[in-house]
């Protein structure tokens, strides 16, 4: 801002310097004429010389050389013999005046020379300035469109003229587009496009929008004199060029590591198809032609357990079938949360019910220790992402085992705790069991197989309501504890 | 069981389920009628009278809820809807637009039976008592006393409210609209948490475990409904 400031005042106050000079030659002149009284006159040059110091080093070399000369013709007049005359009749005086003259020429011209120096200075620090605020502008720019209208607004405050932006909607076609009138001749447009460099035509001056020798667009505006300037343009627009290579590479990475997400996610899906779907189909298939091939040589209890296997199983299989379709929903993103004021014993007990043919050879003991059990999620996939969890449980618990399912209350959070009294979950594998890559790719090999995708399902659903999911060992019943944290906030008060 | 069987007609496109349900039913005693459309359905009822209809959401030639609402101009008779596992809209826009109970696809027959049961029972008797009975519950309209095991209970004017809709309608879902209509009025049509509130403090009066409740039965999404 003060670099600013003084610039200005160098620049367009020249008379205000000259006035500048007057007064201080002025002001020396009666100080002079007060002290002559003390002091021998020859003495007196020095006090001129420092205000002529003092204005060159203050002003420029015409100012400066203009108070030297008013210097010397006052003192000649006013304090060398004969007074009130331009004579000079000691030669002393002379040599001493000559010598003034030159000592103010050389300091007008050392200030001027370090004025001009500073104000280059000056301006250099100022388009560097520029040019920093420019970079920092673009590296932070995301899109293409917004670089090119940094650009265009760049070159728009540096020439202080408006600037047209000219550019295609589709790379392969000759057809152009202006916001306004277009300023070039139309036929004129394609060999500019192919041109890549900055070019002059009548009236106007064209900047191409390069990324990488590929044209993007073309900034045109008014002619203009100062090559600085153009210089400067063409400095942002290789500033420009940088950013959209920029983001082009980000673009291009982020298209490859989708392309490989989808790709992998895929073929996991299809092992998971093949593993979640046939094992119990296997069941269900096996039951039944045992049923109808050897129907008569089965006892009645033979028959119903068959019977309840086929059940059972069917039901596996429609949970399985839901959690795939539910993981590619979440896939696609395109689970929208209907959130809803529930009651957590509520989600509970849904998912106690949907599982009741699984838990019957465990025991569940459920505590609910919370002041307000009300939460604002969305229910059935809570439901869901328990169900998973609590299947998982019941599947690696022992005979007639036990499974604790314990709602606590944190600040801001609720707590749901399912622990069993299974084998647990090895320190190693705790975080990846709810990696859906990892549970994909163990297939029949892993220890927890049976699972599935649940976990990572149950992780998908509960970090969609911003809440967090870990394994961890159970302190109570030493097997595996899942803990559910849920976003809390208290449900509006209701009119009685 | 001899004196009267009732008639259940089931409009469903698919062979394998129609199958299924036929065999479940006749063995249960009920006559079966199967139609295959919606066209067919409506039909069936203009020149029939039936005591309960099945009716399965995705027809060939007729949006299911449509379908309901138009049944519906002219008809009673309760109606049961198949649901493959969508969104908890459809089953609520199904029980506003008049069906009184839904299945979701895949189930178990016991689970079709017990509603079938319910339904049939309920429109049998259809009678203005102003004395209702749940399980060990007993509801008075006229005096507005609940008694539990003949225990007196002490209701707050909107859980006495609440238990009175549910009562009346046995075995049958109310969405969260259908009792926050009632209860509260129109415009708290979406404040479900004064629902949520209200049946936790019912359920407390009536001594209910919310987790494996006795007496009231949420339905997740889309509403409650009392067991029998």
């Amino acid at each position: 801002m003060s670099r600013r400031w003084l610039r200005k005042k160098s620049t367009d106050g020249k008379g205000i310097h000259y006035l500048f000079a007057l007064l201080a030659v002025i002001a020396t002149l009666l100080l002079a004429q007060w002290l002559n009284q003390y002091i021998p006159h020859t003495s007196l040059l020095l006090l001129f010389m420092t205000s002529v110091v003092v204005v060159s080093a203050l002003t420029s070399l015409g100012p400066s050389v203009f108070s030297g000369l008013l210097s010397f013709l006052s003192f000649n007049f006013l304090f060398t013999e004969p007074y009130f005359t331009l004579d000079i009749s000691h030669r002393t005086d002379v040599t001493t005046l000559m010598l003034f003259m030159l000592v103010t020429t050389v300091t007008g011209r050392l200030a001027g020379r370090m004025r001009s120096t500073l104000s280059a200075y000056e301006r250099a620090l100022e388009k560097l300035d520029n040019l920093y605020l420019f970079s920092q502008k673009m590296s932070s720019a995301t899109t293409q469109q917004a670089v090119i209208s940094l650009l265009q607004t760049a070159i728009e405050t540096n020439t202080a003229q408006k600037v047209q932006l000219i550019s295609k909607d589709d790379a392969s076609e000759d057809i152009f587009y202006c916001a306004t009138e277009c300023l070039l001749p139309i036929d004129k447009l394609s060999h500019i496009w192919q041109n890549k460099a900055i070019s002059e035509l009548a009236d106007w001056i064209v900047f191409p929008v390069l990324r990488h020798k590929e044209t993007l667009a073309l900034l045109v505006t008014q002619r203009f004199k100062d090559t600085e300037t153009v210089e400067t343009c063409q400095t942002l627009c290789s500033q420009a060029d940088i950013a959209l290579q920029r983001i082009q590479l980000v673009a291009d990475l982020q298209q490859t590591k989708v392309t490989f997400e989808t790709e992998q996610l895929r073929s996991a899906l299809l092992s998971s198809v093949s593993h979640d779907l046939r094992t119990p189909l296997a069941s269900v298939i096996g039951s039944a032609s045992s049923l109808i091939e050897l129907n008569d040589k089965l006892a009645p209890e033979k028959q119903q357990s068959l019977l309840e296997n086929i059940l059972n199983e069917s039901e596996r299989l429609d949970r399985h079938i839901q959690n795939l379709l539910d993981m590619t929903r979440f896939g696609q993103g395109k689970v929208k949360l209907k959130r809803d004021w529930v009651d957590i014993r509520d989600i509970i007990s849904g998912a106690l019910s949907r599982l009741s043919d699984v838990l019957h050879k465990v025991s569940i003991e459920v505590s609910v220790e919370v002041a307000d059990p009300i939460i604002h999620v969305h229910g059935l996939l809570i439901e869901q992402a328990l169900v998973n969890v609590i299947d998982n449980a019941a599947y690696y618990s022992p005979e007639q085992g036990r499974i604790q399912i314990r709602v606590k209350q944190l600040p801001g959070k609720l707590v749901i705790e399912v622990a069993d009294e299974g084998s647990g979950i090895a320190d190693a594998e705790k975080a990846k069991v709810f990696d859906m890559f990892y549970s994909l790719n163990q297939g029949d090999q892993h220890q927890r197989s049976g699972a599935g995708l649940g976990l990572a399902i149950a992780q998908g659903m509960v970090g969609a309501h911003g809440g967090q999911i870990s394994a961890l060992d159970d302190p109570l019943l030493h097997g595996a504890l899942i803990t559910i944290q849920l976003p809390w906030v208290p449900h509006p008060k209701a009119a009685e | 069981m001899l004196a009267e069987q009732h008639k259940i007609l089931i409009i469903e496109d698919e062979a394998q389920i129609r199958k299924f349900l036929r065999i479940s039913l006749e063995a249960q005693n009920y006559i079966v009628t199967e139609v295959v459309n919606a066209s067919a359905g409506i039909q069936q009822t203009t020149e029939n009278s039936y005591d309960l209809i099945i009716l399965d959401l995705g027809l060939p030639d007729m949006d299911g809820q449509q379908l309901i609402t138009r049944l519906r101009q002219t008809l009673t008779t309760p109606i049961i809807v198949l649901s493959v596992r969508a969104s908890e809209n459809e089953k609520i826009q199904a029980l506003d637009a008049g069906a009184n109970d839904y299945v979701t696809k895949p189930f178990g027959i016991g689970e079709l039976m017990a509603r079938v049961r319910v339904l049939v029972r309920q429109h049998e008797t259809v009678d203005d008592a102003k004395q209702l009975t749940v399980q060990d519950i007993e509801l008075d309209a006229t005096t507005r006393q609940v008694t539990q095991n003949k225990q007196l209970v002490h209701l707050s004017r909107k859980e006495f409210e609440l238990l009175n809709m549910l009562l009346a309608k046995p075995g049958r879902i109310l969405t969260h609209q259908q009792l926050l209509t009632t209860i509260w009025g129109q415009t708290f049509i979406n404040e479900t948490h004064y629902l949520r509130v209200l049946v936790g403090h019912l359920r407390q009066k009536l001594s209910d475990d919310p987790v494996q409740p006795r007496y009231i039965e949420t339905i997740q999404g889309v509403g409650y409904r009392i067991k029998i």
